[in-house]
């Protein structure tokens, strides 16, 4: 068993992944060296250096493993770490917010887990135990979630609900799965992506690739690429070609959508625990996130008209989160309406599925914003090309705009405001719609704001925010909004709840 | 529990009263701040007129375009003196601010975790200063209320701080 009362080391791999990750860097440095420095450095001096960066890099991992020690003393979590800089942190237990293990491919080939460790509302990245064993892991990750959930009970059971000692400690054990996703669930996933993201994702990678290794490719294929320019390219285009590469980037995205999807979220299992949802996935990098229910400040639900087809829906879960640390956010693919209810059940004892807007927002409102907007921009640039007789290009400069005119116009009047069984939710879009809901208790501040534009027609803006930030939507008639408002704080203000 | 509504859109004119001002030293400092930055822009314009003298009307729009800022900053920052206030009630704090853009946002006191005062140099030179709120998690709803007679803000502070432990 694994003794957190004294000093432990973490795993001896944890020096390979180490020395992997310090050769990873000179990797470059050897690339450009080789190159840059050919015939200049030849002989001993170049051997030499090339053996001081291999030293450096191979003993470094071992004192790096050597001064890396954690265990637990009283109520803190302390980590020391450094030989020449030493450095030493300290966690109260009772901040640990929740407990990762990961796993990315080598860490998989050499079965070591990798321990996360989020803290509340800290600023600083959350502390990371590269390499551990499987069985040390799991045990040190059952001792930190131990004693901070002991500790939450006993100040539940003895401020605010003292009957709810009967709350057993162990019932943890109680688990239902609320989604296991198959391989044709993955595949219906994966297809039903925003393509378009994924295929300019996809070449901004390769784009920013090729300008990092811009002169080793010049070294290599220069001859060839000395030919080519853009205006070659573009003397050449058609319209059937620009047919053809439109069909290959779409290919290209449809794949590229694949194989993140899959890489993501294989295996892909999310099952509910007593107070916190653990969730599994992926397939080169295993991800384990354990969400404490207690801590979970809203959830959206998002979807597209393909996935709408389908019946499902993206949840992403919400967590109380400090400025840097944005991956608190969770998500949960394919959810279908069932799986919907049964997660803002587990998350907030009720459910809202198919509600409808108490407050809407006025579509006229958006539509007049967005035709603003594209007049400002139109008018410059159709004036000067009617001045010159140039025709060809106002309609398709039009249609755009005409597009998203509309667009805002139905935004607008498909969004708006739910306030049901103690939840206020924000329903949003057109087409492609997202819900997010929370319970009001969990507010932590209103806002509501206004412009001089649209003072005089009496409409307002709101922004709710909570722990794990703000949603907000516009245009609103101004008494619906101070009537909000006021319901959302008096609610804070009457709850003793814990709402983080 | 108690927690007497003010902000009803019934009663427009108690809500502009209830709102507390700050001291007009703020209105001074924002104007004074104001025309400072300003002077660096106001050297860009010395520059178009001195390197491009032979296109006088370069400079001569640019200085018309530094005038026209300036006074409409003035102008904004000034209307906006008028509506920045905050309130306290028993149970949260309300503060609002901006002109073009109006905002208001109200942090109930159970759910403030800590305040912060801050001294700038041009604060504590017009013997002013900040009072920061924070709450949990983002920085999206935090308040900060610049521009206090520093007693005032003592006071807010320790009001505020007594406020939250009694919730907490």
């Amino acid at each position: 068993m694994f003794d957190l009362s004294t000093p432990q080391r973490q795993s001896k791999k944890v020096i390979a992944l180490y020395a992997f990750k310090s050769l990873r860097g000179f990797i470059f440095f050897f690339v450009f060296a080789a190159f840059g420095m050919r015939g200049f450095l030849e002989g001993l001096a170049f051997t030499g250096l090339v053996l001081f960066v291999a030293a450096t890099s191979l003993i470094g991992p071992v004192i790096q493993y050597l001064f890396f020690k954690f265990h637990i003393e009283q109520d803190e979590f302390i980590l020391n770490k450094g030989w020449l800089f030493k450095e030493k942190k300290a966690v109260p237990l009772e901040r640990i917010q929740s407990v990762n293990l990961e796993q990315n491919l080598l860490q998989r080939i050499l079965k070591v887990y990798s321990v996360q460790i989020e803290t509340a509302g800290s600023k600083e990245k959350e502390l990371e135990i590269k390499a551990l064993d499987e069985s040390a892991a799991l045990s040190l990750k059952q001792a930190l979630l131990d004693i901070s959930n002991q500790r939450e009970e006993q100040e539940k059971t003895e401020v605010t609900e003292p009957e709810k000692k009967t709350v057993n400690p162990t019932s943890n054990e109680v688990s239902s799965t609320l989604l296991k996703l198959s391989f044709l669930d993955l595949f219906k996933v994966g297809m039903t992506q925003n393509h378009l993201r994924s295929g300019g994702v996809a070449i901004g990678l390769v784009v920013g690739s090729y300008f990092k290794f811009q002169d080793v490719i010049k070294q290599f294929f220069g001859d060839y690429l000395d030919g080519w320019e853009w205006e070659n390219l573009m003397s050449f285009a058609s319209l059937g070609m620009l047919f053809s590469f439109l069909l290959i980037f779409l290919v290209f995205s449809i794949v590229v959508s694949l194989i993140t999807v899959f890489s993501n979220y294989y295996g892909f299992k999310a099952v509910v625990y007593q107070s916190h949802l653990e969730l599994s996935m992926g397939l080169i990098k295993r991800q384990e996130i354990r969400v404490p229910i207690e801590k979970i400040q809203s959830l959206e639900f998002r979807t597209n008209p393909l996935r709408q087809w389908l019946g499902y829906s993206t949840a992403y879960i919400y967590q109380a989160q400090s400025d840097a640390n944005k991956a608190s956010k969770v998500s949960i693919p394919a959810c279908k309406k069932e799986h919907i209810k049964i997660l803002q059940e587990t998350a907030f004892k009720d459910s809202v599925v198919d509600a409808t807007i108490d407050i809407p927002c006025n579509g006229f409102s958006y539509m007049r914003l967005a035709s603003y907007i594209m007049l400002a921009t139109l008018i410059p640039t159709l004036v000067p090309l009617a001045y010159f007789g140039d025709y060809n290009w106002v309609v398709p400069m039009l249609i755009p705009a005409v597009v998203i005119v509309f667009w805002s116009y139905m935004y607008g009047s498909n969004s708006g405001i739910v306030t049901d069984k103690g939840f206020i939710g924000f329903k949003k879009g057109w087409l492609f719609k997202s819900f997010s809901i929370s319970p009001v208790f969990k507010a932590q501040a209103v806002e509501k704001w206004d412009s001089i534009f649209i003072r005089r027609r009496e409409e307002m803006h709101v922004k709710f925010h909570t722990a794990s930030g703000s949603n907000g939507l516009r245009y609103f008639k101004k008494d619906a909004v101070n009537h909000l408002l006021n319901y959302i704080n008096n609610t804070v203000i009457k709850s003793n709840r814990n709402w983080m | 529990m108690t927690n007497e509504q003010i902000l009803t859109h019934s009663l427009p004119d108690i809500e502009s009263f209830s709102f507390e001002k700050h001291p007009k030293r703020f209105l001074n400092k924002k104007l004074i701040a104001n025309t400072l930055y300003m002077i660096p822009l106001a050297i860009a314009v010395g520059f178009l007129f001195y390197n491009f003298s032979e296109f006088p009307w370069l400079g001569w729009s640019g200085l018309g375009l530094w005038a026209f800022i300036l006074l409409f900053s003035l102008f904004v920052n000034y209307k906006e003196y008028f509506v920045r206030g905050y309130t306290l009630r028993e149970h949260d704090i309300t503060y609002r601010k901006g002109w073009i853009f109006h905002h208001q946002i109200t942090v109930p006191f159970n759910r403030i975790q800590h305040t912060e005062i801050n001294h700038g140099p041009i604060d504590r030179l017009f013997n002013l200063c900040e009072l920061e709120i924070y709450t949990a998690g983002g920085s999206s709803s935090d308040l900060s209320i610049s521009g206090l007679d520093p007693k005032d803000a003592q006071n807010l502070k320790s009001f505020v701080a007594g406020k939250t432990s009694t919730h907490v």
